[in-house]
């Protein structure tokens, strides 16, 4: 029972669609966010999973996950502070009645 | 061996568990799940003896992001209401969508599978990648990571400002 770079490459390809699949049927946009989270972290999965199978003396592909890490918090908090201005424009976090920039 | 049957089962639970996330109808529910989620995942790096990933992944997703979101949950939305649902036909849409994009992604990985070397590689445990990871951080080698670190922390910097000026009430 070895595991391959296979097994993680398909693992992280099902995180994705999840977290896809959050993204186009979600309408609060916390939850989109949340969602947004898995995806990026099935990203981060496969640096590290490239990392230990390809070149496992070096440390870059962690170092890519450490950075997507870090750029996902930065998504989180503008996010997070996108969202808190959203309720306070429209009183909820639909993200089907957010079209203030449509015309 | 070991190996094997933590990976399939922590990969079971990843999906089952990310899975909730997406399909559970209240949005705290859905943060409690994405924090099962997301220590799974740090199980996972810990497999691919990447164990400070593991630590970054627990202090910084579970320790920060999922925190500031639960504070954000509290702040807009009534906890114990369920989110309303969009129609069965995005729903559905959306799940043929999906499927089309693995399908396609693992087809194209097949095709790719048997040319890359060490595709099935066994490799040996290392232990020493934190010192590895804070000398490549911090190094102007060519194999150094020293300006996209400063770049991230200019861009950290940036997001602070940039969260506090979106979120805040105008003075009036």
């Amino acid at each position: 029972m070895s595991i391959g770079l296979y097994h993680w490459i398909v693992l992280s390809f099902i995180i994705l669609g999840i977290g896809l699949y959050g993204v186009l049927t979600r309408r609060n946009a916390l939850l989109v966010l949340m969602s947004l989270e898995l995806i990026i972290n099935a990203a981060a999965i496969n640096f590290a999973a490239f990392n230990y199978y390809l070149t496992p003396e070096l440390v870059k592909g962690q170092i890519f996950s450490i950075f997507a890490i870090a750029v996902a918090a930065a998504e989180a908090a503008i996010g997070i502070a996108i969202v808190i201005r959203l309720y306070r424009l429209q009183g909820g976090v639909d993200l089907t009645q957010a079209a203030e920039l449509k015309w | 061996m070991i190996e094997g049957i933590c990976f399939y089962l922590f990969a079971a639970l990843l999906i089952f568990f990310a899975y909730k996330v997406v399909s559970t109808d209240y949005v705290l529910r859905a943060a409690t799940y994405l924090i099962i989620s997301l220590l799974l995942v740090a199980g996972l790096y810990i497999l691919l003896n990447a164990e400070f990933v593991a630590a970054i992944q627990i202090l910084v997703y579970v320790g920060g992001i999922v925190v500031i979101t639960i504070f954000a949950i509290f702040l807009v939305s009534r906890v114990g209401a369920p989110a309303v649902a969009l129609s069965m036909k995005t729903k559905i849409l959306s799940g043929v969508v999906v499927f089309a994009v693995v399908v396609v992604g693992i087809q194209a990985l097949v095709t790719i599978e048997g040319n890359v070397p060490g595709m099935t590689l066994d490799v040996d445990a290392r232990s020493d990648n934190a010192r590895k990871i804070g000398e490549a951080l911090l190094s102007v080698e060519s194999n150094g990571f020293i300006l996209p670190f400063e770049i991230v922390s200019l861009l950290l910097l940036g997001v602070l400002i940039g969260a506090v000026i979106t979120a805040r009430t105008k003075p009036e």
